[in-house]
């Protein structure tokens, strides 16, 4: 990740099992929408340390942080 | 609670005295009870993360009569191999439970694997999302827990084990499949093998169960087995209702699962807890502590730490090669206290930074009832925060032993308060 970057997290609903680890580390960015399946709230909604345990916790690997850029003009 | 019973028959409370001792659960189960095995997997996942043999001959237990004598077995003991069979499930293979699974609880998701797993374990998740455990401990586990607590908080002592930790999964996950008490009771009693269950109960299960399906397929209601009843599977775009054979399938295994392991982690809980009184003092200050030492026990003790999986191609797994055939054992318990990933692994730690464990495994099979359990535990111990000053063990009584090797719990949790 570069300077201007930061990592955000995106759900895969097709590998998704809605087994909801997701939601017990950053349960202010994920949540579990009415299939059972991870949604992302508010892709800041915990620290950085918590969206990275509930990424690396998805027992089916369905979450992944990805990089974006943080200004309007990067994107 | 009063319930219909035999005048001359055990009470209610001395049925869950003799359904609910672990120590005759663990040695009938196990044949051992191993007080702390954590140092013995300390030594082996040191020598190795994987070993040739089940865990009960690396411990030099009597041995535990193995399902399958005449296959190799393998034991996992670091938190990569563990982690790595548990997400693999096409390789090491949850057909492992085909047979044995099968007898006590009908086909059903503890043992399919990949695709068919996953249309099937999805018609039930949606009643176990974090989400759902508002629905839970509003309908069943708030008030189950208020009863238990008022039935001993004048008394100043209490046994926990039986009187709180037992009694609040098997009648929250009972009620919730529409059984009422003394029948939980009855099914507990012959999945424990007694009163003729040789079949660990599945008949008797599948009978009461049976009853209630008819029933909701009348007449719906908000419970499980009517969330079942209207369950579309959709095989090949052609979707079609739930068998009743397929809903037993899965009720019976979330029954037994539901009543026999949250009681024992509970127990393991409080039991951690009284042995360290500050923590218990500082939780009553700062609720926020609740839920983070709920995911340290089920790191540093989880009630049941050996699940195995049947290998079914020739694999090498952390430089051991394992030859397709052959059962592995996943030590979650070992994984769990991997000092690779956590520090001084053997401390009871609630303020250490979250990080998945596997104390309820892990992978696509990973525990359905994970969020239930977790909030069984939560407004148990919140109750017990709330009601019972001055928590203390009864030194007059016998000291709390942790004991078993493939379910772990408390002896008993002989406790007084103010």
């Amino acid at each position: 990740m570069s300077a201007g970057e930061r990592l955000v997290p995106v759900v895969d609903r097709a590998i998704c099992s809605g087994a909801g680890m997701c939601a017990v580390y950053a349960p202010g960015t994920f949540e579990l929408d009415g299939e059972a399946r991870a949604t992302i709230i508010d892709p800041q909604g915990d620290g950085p340390d918590d969206i990275a345990a509930a990424v690396e916790a998805c027992p089916t690997g369905a979450l992944r942080l990805v990089p974006v850029a943080t200004t309007q003009e990067e994107l | 609670m009063n319930i219909a019973t035999d005048p001359d028959g055990p009470t209610e409370a001395e049925r869950f005295a003799e359904l609910y001792d672990v120590e005759k659960h663990a040695v009938g189960n196990d044949g051992i009870l191993v007080e702390d095995p954590y140092p013995d997997f300390a030594r082996l996942r040191e020598e190795a993360p994987v070993h040739e043999g089940k865990v009960s001959d690396l411990l030099g237990a009597p041995i535990n009569p193995s399902m399958r004598p005449d296959v190799p077995h393998y034991s996992l003991f670091s938190f990569e191999a563990c982690n790595t069979a548990l997400r693999e499930n096409e390789t090491f293979s949850s057909a492992y439970y085909v047979g044995q699974g099968t007898k006590m609880f009908g086909r059903g998701i503890l043992e399919m694997v990949g695709d068919e797993h996953r249309r099937y374990r999805a018609l039930v998740q949606g009643a176990f999302t974090p989400s759902r455990a508002s629905w839970w401990i509003d309908k069943w586990i708030a008030a189950l827990v208020d009863e238990a607590v008022s039935g001993f908080e004048d008394r100043g002592r209490a046994e926990l084990n039986s009187e709180l930790c037992a009694r609040i999964p098997i009648q929250t996950i009972t009620g919730s499949f529409g059984l009422n008490r003394q029948e939980a009771l009855d099914y507990r009693e012959r999945m424990n093998g007694g009163a003729g269950g040789d079949d660990g109960g599945a008949a008797f299960g599948a009978a009461l169960l049976q009853r209630v399906i008819d029933a909701r397929r009348q007449q719906p209601e908000d419970d499980v087995i009517t969330m079942l009843v209207e369950s579309e599977l959709d095989e090949n775009g052609v979707r079609h209702l739930l068998t009743d054979e397929e809903i037993l399938g899965f009720a019976r295994l979330i029954v037994v699962a539901g009543s026999g392991t949250t009681w024992r982690q509970l127990g393991i809980l409080l039991t951690v807890l009284l042995r360290q009184p500050e923590l218990i003092d500082a939780m009553r200050d700062d609720r926020t502590l609740v839920r983070r030492a709920i995911e340290e026990v089920m790191r540093w003790e989880c009630t049941d730490p050996i699940f195995r999986r049947l290998v079914t191609k020739d694999v090498e797994l952390c430089g051991t090669k394992i030859p397709a055939g052959s059962v592995v054992e996943v030590n979650l318990g070992a994984a769990n206290r991997d000092p690779e990933r956590w520090d001084d692994p053997d401390r009871f730690d609630p303020s250490r930074p979250p990080k998945a464990h596997l104390g309820f495994a892990g992978g696509p099979h990973i525990c359905l009832g994970m969020h239930v359990a977790r909030a069984e535990m939560q407004v148990a111990l919140n109750a017990v925060l709330d009601r019972l000053p001055g928590l203390r063990f009864d030194d007059a009584a016998a000291p709390t032993r942790i004991v078993g090797l493939e379910h772990r719990g408390p002896t008993r949790l002989d406790v007084v308060f103010s």
